[in-house]
């Protein structure tokens, strides 16, 4: 595996993901963002900050949550549907480059669609601070021009990158529907499985509490690293809890993309 | 087909295009007109569990919570305009669903609790709701003052359980940065418990500490309500002393102005006008924004 090739492959990742308009979904959040915040003021009984950053921080998730998926699955999957795999395979590449150099790619995608739209996000608080009386903003829990709201969009990265090597991961042996789906599934249940852990309370078996448990410890939990809610209410968050549960998830993505690779060297294309 | 054939057919299908929307608009506008849209006589709530709202909506669980508070107060507002014929039935519903998919949305559980309290028709007039949305929200964060002092506040203002409120004050000073005036807020709780003195202290009190710009106004409304009380008996005094000169109670405020104890019909603190009865009696105008009044008496 060379780093050279793979920053050529994901460079190649980026620019297509440019050509296939993904930034325009910048200009959605932008739009949606100015529109709610005009909207909302009216109807928040003077919590549209509150509301402005949830739907802000909410936002970014669906959108980059959408471009992991959707690009995601398509990564290999696509390239064998056009045939294109071939010529790619033919040339001086290896097979885990080609694999690695995908999923950097789209990581790289989301982490320039996930900070443009920080940017505009920052935009609008900086014009809620400006439009908003002192008397106000003294009631405010954390500022609206608040640092601190880096650390959850940069958490999403991380939850990001997961979805973005579940994604690759089934692109490279399923179609990208069957893919999609898997991908939504993991998602989910990602953020279900607090309640694994606490399947005694719903069932008398056993078995079934062990499964749950040892499922619990095997699907990433990826509202574990989940501090939106406490960000935006100006309250501590669990550093320790976060800084494991971050370390875990990027194993996982070791975990998965090196999987992907497996499957990908093993497939036959002839 | 040919360059300018093919332009002439594109302009053919957008005038066909334009055409056909209009009478997609005209058609649906005329169907309107024909068979109305029945309203809803019951507003819905579509989604009953907090809990499993909560589950569902994975990480979007803070934006649901938004949206339900934001129902909450479209509802309570359009409650509160239809004059009477409101029941707020999904008032308390619509705080709970907010509270427990944002367990740390402070507001929607004190502001809520405000909306609950508040007397029909301005409000459902369920204190109990109230002290249930706070005693939730207590649970979840149970280091936040406030919600003892709106416990105690709900159970001085609108269940006259004096004993009750001072504990919760007394409960509340004892609080992680719990303020000591709320300590002082216990003692003429259960002093001077009903008094107006001790309400008036209350909510002067709630004025100094309000963060937010609705707990300003609800305090700034208790003081005008009280200062009313005042009012009305001031006025009542001055009914009963033109009565005791002429040898009989005046009708009307201009008959009190003429006797020399007012210079102006008067008027409350929201600007309407006081109401004085054929007997004498001096009550708010029934559109006073200030209604209903609390039943407090003058520390004696």
């Amino acid at each position: 595996m060379s780093l050279g090739v793979i920053g050529k492959v994901a460079r190649a990742v980026f620019k297509e993901s440019v050509r296939d308009r993904v930034p325009y979904s910048l200009v959605l959040f932008s739009v949606v963002l100015m529109g709610a915040s005009f909207l909302m003021s009216r109807l928040t009984a003077g919590q549209d900050l509150k509301v402005i950053k949830d739907l802000g921080l909410a936002t970014m998730n669906a959108i980059g949550l959408l471009i992991a998926i959707f690009i995601g699955t398509g990564l290999v999957s696509k390239e064998v549907e056009r045939r294109s795999i071939y010529s790619i395979l033919s040339k001086p590449l290896s097979r885990s480059s080609f694999v690695v150099g995908k999923y950097a790619g789209l990581v790289l995608t989301l982490a320039v669609n996930l900070a443009l739209m920080t940017i505009a996000f920052y935009v609008m608080m900086l014009y809620m601070t400006w439009t908003t009386d002192d008397w106000i903003k003294q009631g405010w829990r954390a500022p609206a021009l608040d640092p601190g709201l880096l650390l959850p969009i940069a958490l999403l990265g991380v939850q990001l990158m997961l979805a973005t090597a579940v994604a690759l991961f089934f692109s490279t042996f399923s179609s990208p529907l069957l893919a999609m789906l898997l991908t939504l599934g993991v998602w989910v249940a990602g953020h279900f499985s607090g309640d694994l852990r606490n399947f005694q309370t719903a069932v008398d078996s056993p078995a079934a509490i062990a499964l749950a448990r040892g499922l619990y410890y095997v699907v990433p939990n990826l509202s574990a690293i989940d501090v939106k809610n406490e960000i935006v209410h100006g309250k501590a968050v669990p550093w320790q809890s976060v800084g494991i549960g971050v370390a875990s998830l990027l194993a996982y993505v070791g975990a998965l993309v090196a999987a992907a690779t497996l499957v990908f060297n093993r497939r036959d294309f002839k | 087909m040919t360059v300018p054939s093919a332009r002439a057919s594109d302009r053919g299908v957008t005038a066909t295009l334009i055409v056909l929307l209009m009478v997609a608009v005209t058609l649906q506008a005329a169907r309107e007109r024909l068979a109305p849209p029945q309203e809803a006589e019951v507003p819905t709530l579509w989604l009953q569990s907090p809990e499993a709202t909560r589950r569902v909506m994975l990480s979007f669980a803070d934006l649901a919570a938004d949206v339900y508070w934001m129902r909450a107060v479209v509802h309570y507002g359009s409650e509160r305009r239809s004059h009477g014929t409101g029941r707020f039935q999904l008032l308390y519903p619509l705080l709970d669903m907010a509270t427990t998919l944002d367990p740390l949305f402070d507001v929607a559980a004190r502001m809520g609790a405000i909306f609950l309290s508040e007397g029909y028709p301005g409000g459902p007039g369920r204190p109990d709701r109230a002290i249930q949305l706070l005693e939730k929200g207590l649970s979840q964060d149970p280091l936040r003052w406030q919600y003892r002092h709106d416990i105690g506040f709900v159970n001085y203002w609108w269940l006259k359980n004096y004993a009750e409120a001072a504990r919760q004050f007394e409960l509340g000073s004892r609080m992680p940065d719990g303020p000591e005036w709320l300590q002082t807020m216990a003692a003429v709780t259960l002093a001077r418990g009903g008094d107006r003195d001790a309400a008036r202290k209350l909510w002067s009190e709630m004025l100094a500490a309000a963060e937010l710009d609705w707990m300003r106004r609800a305090a700034e409304y208790g003081l005008q309500q009280l200062r009313a009380l005042d009012d009305i008996d001031g006025l009542r005094a001055r009914v009963a002393r033109v009565a005791e000169l002429t040898g009989a109670v005046p009708r009307t405020w201009d008959a009190v102005v003429a006797a020399g104890l007012l210079t102006s019909v008067p008027t409350d603190p929201s600007g309407t006008p006081y109401v004085l009865a054929a007997d004498g009696t001096v009550t708010l105008d029934p559109t006073s924004a200030l209604n209903p009044l609390p039943m407090l008496e003058t520390h004696q």
